[in-house]
């Protein structure tokens, strides 16, 4: 086979550019540009600062007599950003302590390097809580092998009550969906169990960002009882066009029971930052009524 | 601009630089971006169906360009004046062997997302096919060498060059991948069909 045999047979093989491709992502790159060339010169400062303060750390260490422990706290934004991992939403158990964080590389994050061992750090204060999770492998620019966000636990010393919580990679508030928010769903034998839900890391085609809290609970026969946390600014937190049919208390607070279709309601309420809507699934065929729904509700404490 | 100049040289201070050559600068960061962006409108398909050659996935494709690409605009000054298409493929192909390396190597998918190819009525469908699966079919280092061969026609030796490899390892790896090629039997039928037409 000639060269240009070959070179025509490969031309021939390539399929057509898809139509979103076909134009260069010229902003993209620019910001691509801009990124890489601030890493290098933060990279470059970097290696400045050890060496000229490394010989001066060296003597001083020597010469102090107890020994010196490294800052808790994050490492801030920078550190961050060298590491390349942010959390998107937190879960806050009832107590307020136990803080889940949803882990992920940012969309524009550097190139993926391995496998990956997120972890976090925090630093409170009485008015907010900052945590920083980093990528604790060797590479430290890791990735999760199933596009799913991972998850990691923090313990605050004291319970977070309505301090916001902001992620140090962009110094963001981000969403909390506290339990203490939420209805006590029994559990037992005669309850219902909670479903692990997991939730998908964004990828830069589609660009959605995971900051959508979801919860079901299930038992044998049903119904199954079905919890979503949105954002307050997010489109689907806008209160119903419907009116509501009555009202309830969902953890301490006001919420409104509407009609979303034939023998479809959701009781909608609001916390800081966050807006939830319950519903409820029946076992195929079956209707919940309304007075079975408020009946439910009441099961779960909310009447 | 002038006063402004003046008045550093008047405090005595002739390392720093003067506002009017800081200005030039600017100037020649927007030029380099300017030209760096006028050349990626121009040779962004080529290069993308190049690094589609590597990939055999316009999504990795692009992603391993816009990498490729990013780096390049750091280096455009000295770029530009050699041959900026050869420069890119040689980094295409060096980093899709790095990548294949260190990354997509951890990456399991779950599932495989079906390329969804724009309009291509006057391509041959059967060969395509057919040389479509022979290049899925080949090793990473093979293809590199494939692609920088035959598609950016680049010599043996500044394949080797490129790939830090000897120019032995670059004709065993072309006649081993051509012969892959001519061994589908499909392919085979094809060209000989073609040929006596």
């Amino acid at each position: 086979m000639s060269h240009d045999r070959v070179a025509h047979l490969l031309e021939q093989a390539i399929p057509g550019i898809p139509e979103e491709l076909r134009r260069p992502p010229l902003a993209k790159l620019r910001a691509r540009a801009r990124r890489r060339r601030t890493r290098r010169n933060a990279a470059a400062a970097a290696v400045v600062t050890l060496v000229l303060a490394g010989p001066a750390l060296w003597y001083t260490s020597t010469l102090d007599g107890p020994q010196r422990t490294a800052p808790a706290g994050p490492g801030g934004p920078a550190a961050a950003v060298n590491t390349g991992l942010t959390w998107w939403m937190a879960r806050v158990d009832r107590a307020g302590t136990q803080v889940t964080l949803f882990v992920s590389r940012p969309v524009d994050g550097p190139a993926c390097q391995g496998s990956w061992s997120p972890e976090a750090t925090f630093a409170t204060d009485a008015a907010t809580v900052i945590v920083t999770v980093s990528d604790g492998s060797v590479t430290g620019v890791g990735c999760a092998s199933d596009n799913k966000l991972a998850t990691v636990q923090i313990t605050l010393p004291e319970p977070l009550a309505r301090r916001p919580l902001i992620d140090g990679y962009d110094d963001t508030r981000r969403p909390v969906y506290r339990e203490a928010d939420q209805p006590q769903v029994p559990g037992g034998s005669a309850g219902w169990s909670e479903v692990p839900t997991t939730f998908s890391a964004p990828r830069p085609v589609n660009a959605e960002l995971p900051a959508v809290w979801n919860v079901s609970y299930t038992r044998p026969g049903g119904p199954d009882i079905k919890i979503r946390g949105y954002p307050a600014d997010h489109l689907l937190a806008a209160v119903p066009k419907t009116e509501p049919v009555g009202t309830v208390e969902v953890a301490g607070t006001r919420g409104g029971i509407y009609p979303t279709g034939l023998d479809r309601y959701l009781v909608r309420w609001e916390a800081p930052g966050v807006v939830y809507n319950l519903t409820v699934l029946p076992t195929e065929g079956a209707y919940v009524s309304l007075p079975t729904f408020r009946e439910l509700l009441a099961r779960i404490g909310v009447s | 601009m002038a006063d402004a100049a003046a008045h550093l040289v008047r405090g005595g201070n002739h390392l720093r630089v003067s506002p009017c050559s800081r200005a030039g600068g600017v100037v020649d960061e927007t030029e380099t971006l300017r030209d760096f962006e006028a050349y990626v409108a121009v040779a962004w398909p080529r290069l993308l169906r190049s690094a589609w050659l590597l990939t055999g996935d316009w999504h990795r494709a692009e992603d391993l360009l816009q990498t490729v690409l990013a780096r390049v605009y750091g280096r455009w000054p000295r770029v530009r004046n050699g041959v900026p298409d050869a420069y890119v493929r040689a980094m295409l192909a060096t980093t899709y062997l790095n990548w294949w390396r260190r990354r997509w190597r951890a990456e399991v998918p779950t599932e495989r997302v079906p390329d969804r190819s724009g309009a291509d009525p006057h391509a041959d469908a059967g060969v395509r096919n057919v040389v479509r699966a022979a290049l899925r079919g080949l090793p990473h280092q093979q293809r590199a060498v494939i692609m920088l061969r035959y598609h950016a026609d680049l010599t043996e030796a500044a394949t080797a060059r490129t790939l830090g490899i000897s120019v032995g390892t670059v004709k065993s790896y072309t006649a081993r991948a051509l012969a892959a090629l001519r061994a589908d039997p499909t392919l085979q039928a094809l060209l000989t069909e073609e040929a006596n037409r």
